[in-house]
């Protein structure tokens, strides 16, 4: 370690030190690694000098003041699922992990809405509030291990953001950490409020580059009534274009729309027996929930039907109903039986473009030869292909990255997004140009500029 | 989280009836005897006799329905092929 950098290494421990106590504080060389990356596949880290785990906020204004003190990037993460490297450590910074504030801090049944640490899992939070009558809608994939924190870092989404909307739209305030260690409130506790720029907005999905989230308050709705669902199979991928499109222009709002194609279908099958129709093009998995549930569904499967579908079934039992959505949540697992290297892609595309956008992804798998399934969210245009191949193999895995990027681009090019739900990052910031405009990129930046004029703040993420 | 073979007791009829390899239920007939009672045979054995309340019962819904599905359901008929992986159904579970 060059002279300077320990000298700076060591003024950064003294400083924790001063502030904090030594449970908070970890300087083992194994343990900071495990909390160096999240689960992006390729993406980098670089090498941390310290992990804190802080206690409450006040540890974490201790944690950025020692930063400041010894001019040292800090990098705040959450439960680690992210799947950019946003939470990837950068050389010589304070790695600041969020796990151990994990409380409920306060249901409000009246106001409904909740009080919670970033620490705290998702699916402890839903069972929580489920226990008030009250529903917390989010639910990324990781729902049983990402932390609210990360949620709202990552602007996350799921399943059923189709009809309920992503994190974004449940956030009402938050307490955060600023670059410079003042403590700052955004937001509102009242359920309207007109006072002041919306900065809560500003730093949903801005990746801890802004300041280090501590308190969240969120929004909560009643839970609703046990969904009805429906499946539909279909032997080529326009129709149940078609059929997605003419759902919403016949004005029904399904609470869940998820699409797995044949290739997915073929591999559940294959590592789970529960004879899926693998000569279909595509399943369409949907949900309804709300007043009318059964209708509603009844009303889609015929629209399935009407499009072309070969076979449609529906049901109002929720239990089947869970059974028949499950076979959703076996794409992943099925793949990982392969052994093999697996990228997810997170792409979106209004909803009338999703067969071009699902024939370009054929395509692009055919073109560079590699496995190429693809599951989504078909009600909000959101695709995860998920690249599949040997990492050791330096020709497959070159030809895995090649297919992203150019997924990546077939996206922009059908005026879609880089990215739907898992965030930028480091995986995708070089696309960022592509997307946003000149004048707009000049101002995020300007932005982030002020809120952190040294980028001590999670530095080479996002922007 | 489900085993996979509870799975394959929801998706298995599904894949049946989509491939038509799953009819509905038939070779069922019935007759009405003198003192009211209806016997119900399958294929040509008698399999249930239905007296009193339960034939007046019978009479009105074989009118507005399948009757082969109505003599499969009184009879306890359902034998598909598919009875081992049904019993795994989360719906028959509960019934347990």
């Amino acid at each position: 370690m060059p002279v300077d950098t320990y000298a700076r290494h060591m003024t950064l421990l003294d400083s924790l030190r001063a502030r904090l106590p030594d449970e908070c504080i970890q300087t083992d060389a194994d343990v900071i690694e495990a909390y160096s990356h999240d689960r992006a596949v390729f993406e980098a880290h670089g090498e941390a000098a310290v992990l804190v785990m802080a206690r409450n906020t006040a540890d974490v204004v201790a944690a950025v003041e020692a930063a400041v003190e010894a001019d040292v990037p800090i990098v705040p993460r959450g439960a680690g699922t992210g799947l950019t490297g946003a939470a990837n450590a950068s050389d010589g910074c304070i790695v600041l992990s969020l796990h151990r504030m994990n409380a409920i801090l306060e249901i409000d049944e009246t106001n409904r809405m909740c009080r919670v640490q970033p620490g705290v899992i998702n699916s402890d939070l839903k069972a929580a509030v489920a226990e008030k009558g009250l529903f917390y809608p989010p639910d990324p994939a990781s729902v049983d291990m990402s932390s609210i924190g990360g949620n709202v870092a990552t602007n996350a989404g799921g399943l059923c953001c189709v009809k309920y909307g992503v994190t974004r739209d449940y956030v009402m305030g938050l307490e955060v950490v600023m670059a410079s260690g003042e403590v700052m409130k955004t937001g509102r506790k009242t359920i309207k409020s007109t006072t002041g720029f919306d900065l809560t907005g500003v730093f949903v999905g801005s990746e801890g580059v802004l300041g280090i989230i501590t308190e969240i308050t969120l929004k909560l709705v009643p839970t609703p009534p046990p969904p009805a669902t429906a499946v539909a199979y279909f032997d080529e991928l326009a129709p149940a274009g078609d059929a997605i499109a003419q759902v919403f222009r016949d004005g029904h709002e399904p609470s869940l729309m998820e699409i797995i194609d044949r290739a997915s279908l073929r591999q559940v099958e294959a590592v789970y027996p529960m004879d899926l129709d693998v000569d279909a093009a595509c399943l369409l998995l949907m949900q309804t929930s709300g007043e009318r549930s059964a209708e509603r569904i009844s009303q889609i499967a015929d629209i399935c039907t009407a499009n072309g579908a070969t076979f449609v079934y529906h049901v109002d039992d929720p239990h089947e109903g869970d059974m028949l959505i499950e076979v959703r949540r076996k794409v992943w697992p099925a793949f990982e039986h392969l052994g093999k290297a697996l990228l997810p892609e997170d792409v979106a595309v209004k909803r009338e473009r999703l067969p071009e956008l699902l024939a370009g992804i054929t395509e692009i798998g055919e073109r560079h030869q590699v496995m190429l399934p693809t599951i989504g969210h078909a009600g909000d245009g959101n695709m995860h292909p998920l690249l599949v191949f040997d990492g050791n193999d330096p020709d497959e895995t070159a030809r895995a990255k090649a297919a992203f990027d150019d997924i990546v681009r077939l996206a922009l090019d059908l005026d879609g997004t880089i990215a739907g739900e898992h965030g930028v990052g480091t995986l995708k910031k070089k696309f960022i140009e592509e997307e946003l405009d000149e004048v707009q990129l000049a101002t995020q930046r300007k932005l982030q500029a002020m809120f952190d004029p040294d980028n001590r703040l999670n530095p080479g993420k996002a922007l | 989280m489900p085993e996979p073979n509870a799975l394959a007791a929801v998706w298995h009829p599904i894949r049946c009836a989509s491939s038509g390899a799953m009819s509905g239920p038939d070779g069922f007939e019935w007759e009405q005897r003198s003192n009211g009672d209806i016997v119900v045979f399958h294929q040509g054995r008698r399999a249930a006799t239905l007296r009193g309340r339960r034939a007046e019962e019978f009479l009105a819904e074989v009118e507005d329905g399948d009757d082969q599905e109505l003599m499969a359901r009184l009879t306890g008929n359902y034998k598909r092929g598919n009875e081992r992986l049904a019993r795994q159904h989360p719906r028959n579970c509960r019934r347990r």
